[in-house]
């Protein structure tokens, strides 16, 4: 039956695009667009510090690209539906029809915003992206995006029925890692498994899956920073040969957050400049960069091979 | 009960369905309900199918039954657990996203043996997570206010409960392959 839901689940959106002039580009961020009645919105254009929301996307429309991966909360404060409508779609929405889309814990809230559901489903994010994100009744499921495959996962792990080994959503990865064969392979959920800035949640089983399939790279968000990690095995030891490099991007635009102790193996922070992580995802590597949002300067990039 | 007197249930059901989708005039108002399958006592039927399509699109539909079959199996625990509050199969085939709060609920009761830690500050953000419904969620969980060791410990309580909630889900997903029948056409 495992077999079967990852076959199902793999099917459920088209894939990606492949840019007919090189191999594809994605971008991705998290923590994105601010509540229209959050007090930093003034119509959109924000403020010195916070819902840059637009100014972010304005780098999206400025590449070329096969996807954008938003890394859940993508519509503070609560994923109503009238405030995707209002503020995520002039903005991030622009580029709705190739966006693979994971939830955050904003998505799943009851109160404190625009149009909240209160039944704490996140309905208002399943009605506003569609198929695009998958069953409702789990927010997981995979793609191809060139010769990559891609695997959005929920973390958000009470409304799965758990992440940890043994859930539906742990064997639906193991299976579906299985069933795919490509030589490089992305995850993606919003509580990043490692960060500098304090909590981090129950992912460890996803990062054991995907380290015994060899998979490269994993991006999160959560944090409202930028932070990247050497390559790390299960257990967060470095491991050059296989380990998986973690990004988290909570630079989309709502606001920022400062770090604790840096985590061991942790190579890049930033928790003052907005912007989109982009990745260039060749056959057999991937090029990341991360793009500030004007007037930030703040870069980061680099390559990595895939194992 | 066996397999040949749960089908022969399901095809009764039908019939039933059927015959009350039709007027006494023998006019045909409705398509009739047939049985797909059932999940311990807990049956999907092709009006979950439609509702669930209506509000899906264009999935296909073994996709749609594989949905059903696995949000009837939460159905059916939570049904045997008392913990259904109003709940039903139908309602979670028209708004699959609903299945969300099916699973808090499961979620819950799964991970209710794991203790919270003897630490004052973990107990706070417990409390103020399972109340606050969303207000500075992001601010009570990452700790803020506490040391690195209350958010360390914490972490380790969400990660506990994960573990035992996961596995836990695990096990009734399991059993309930042996208690999920579905009807020859739908096999």
């Amino acid at each position: 039956m495992l077999a079967l839901a990852a076959v199902l689940a793999v099917g459920w959106i088209a894939p990606g695009s492949t840019r007919a002039d090189g191999d594809p580009t994605i971008a991705a961020a998290g923590d994105i667009a601010c509540d229209p009645v959050d007090s930093g919105y003034h119509g959109g254009t924000g403020t010195k510090k916070a819902c840059h929301q637009l100014d972010t996307s304005n780098l999206l429309m400025s590449a070329d690209l096969s996807a954008v991966l938003p890394l859940g909360d993508d519509q503070y404060e609560c994923g109503g539906l009238s405030a995707f409508q209002q503020v995520y779609d002039p903005t991030w929405g622009r580029l709705k029809s190739i966006t693979y889309p994971v939830p955050g814990n904003h998505e799943y809230m009851t109160t404190g915003g625009t149009d909240c559901d209160p039944s704490q489903s996140a309905a208002g994010y399943f009605a506003y992206f569609g198929q695009a994100a998958g069953d409702p009744a789990q927010g997981y499921y995979s793609y191809d995006i060139g010769t990559w495959h891609l695997i959005a996962l929920n973390s958000n792990c009470p409304d799965v029925g758990g992440c940890s080994a043994g859930s539906q959503e742990e064997q639906w990865l193991r299976a579906d890692l299985a069933a795919h064969s490509n030589f490089c392979t992305l995850a993606y959920w919003h509580y990043p498994r490692w960060s500098s800035s304090g909590n981090v949640k129950g992912s460890a089983a996803f990062w054991t899956d995907l380290y015994n399939a060899n998979a490269d790279v994993v991006l999160s968000a959560h944090k409202h920073n930028y932070e990247r990690f050497a390559p790390q095995d299960p257990n967060g030891n470095a491991d050059p040969a296989r380990g998986i490099v973690e990004f988290v991007v909570g630079t989309g635009g709502k606001s920022h957050q400062g770090f604790r102790t840096p985590a061991p193996n942790s190579q890049v922070r930033d928790a003052s400049t907005y912007g989109i992580l982009e990745l260039t995802l060749h056959p057999t590597s991937y090029d990341w960069q991360f793009v500030p949002a004007p007037p930030g300067t703040f870069v980061d990039s680099g390559s990595g091979s895939c194992h | 009960m066996s397999l040949t007197v749960r089908i022969a249930a399901l095809a009764a059901v039908a019939v039933v369905s059927f015959a009350a989708a039709t007027s006494l005039d023998g006019t045909n108002r409705a398509a009739p309900v047939l049985g797909v399958a059932t999940v311990g006592h807990t049956e999907v039927t092709t009006r979950d199918i439609d509702l669930a399509r209506r509000s899906l699109g264009a999935v296909p539909r073994a996709t749609v039954v594989a949905m059903l079959v696995n949000d009837a199996v939460l159905v059916d625990e939570a049904r045997r657990l008392r913990l259904l509050h109003g709940l039903s199969l139908h309602a979670l085939a028209a708004r699959p996203d609903l299945t969300a709060v099916l699973n808090r609920r499961l979620y819950g009761y799964a991970a209710r043996s794991v203790p919270l830690p003897d630490n004052r500050q973990v107990r706070v953000y417990a409390k103020l997570v399972a109340d606050a419904h969303g207000e500075d969620a992001d601010d009570i969980e990452d700790g803020v206010g506490g040391t690195n060791a209350d958010v360390r410990d914490y972490d380790d309580w969400l990660t506990k409960r994960d573990q035992v909630a996961s596995a836990w889900f695990g096990r009734v997903f399991a059993r309930y392959r042996t208690l999920t029948i579905y009807l020859p056409a739908h096999a």
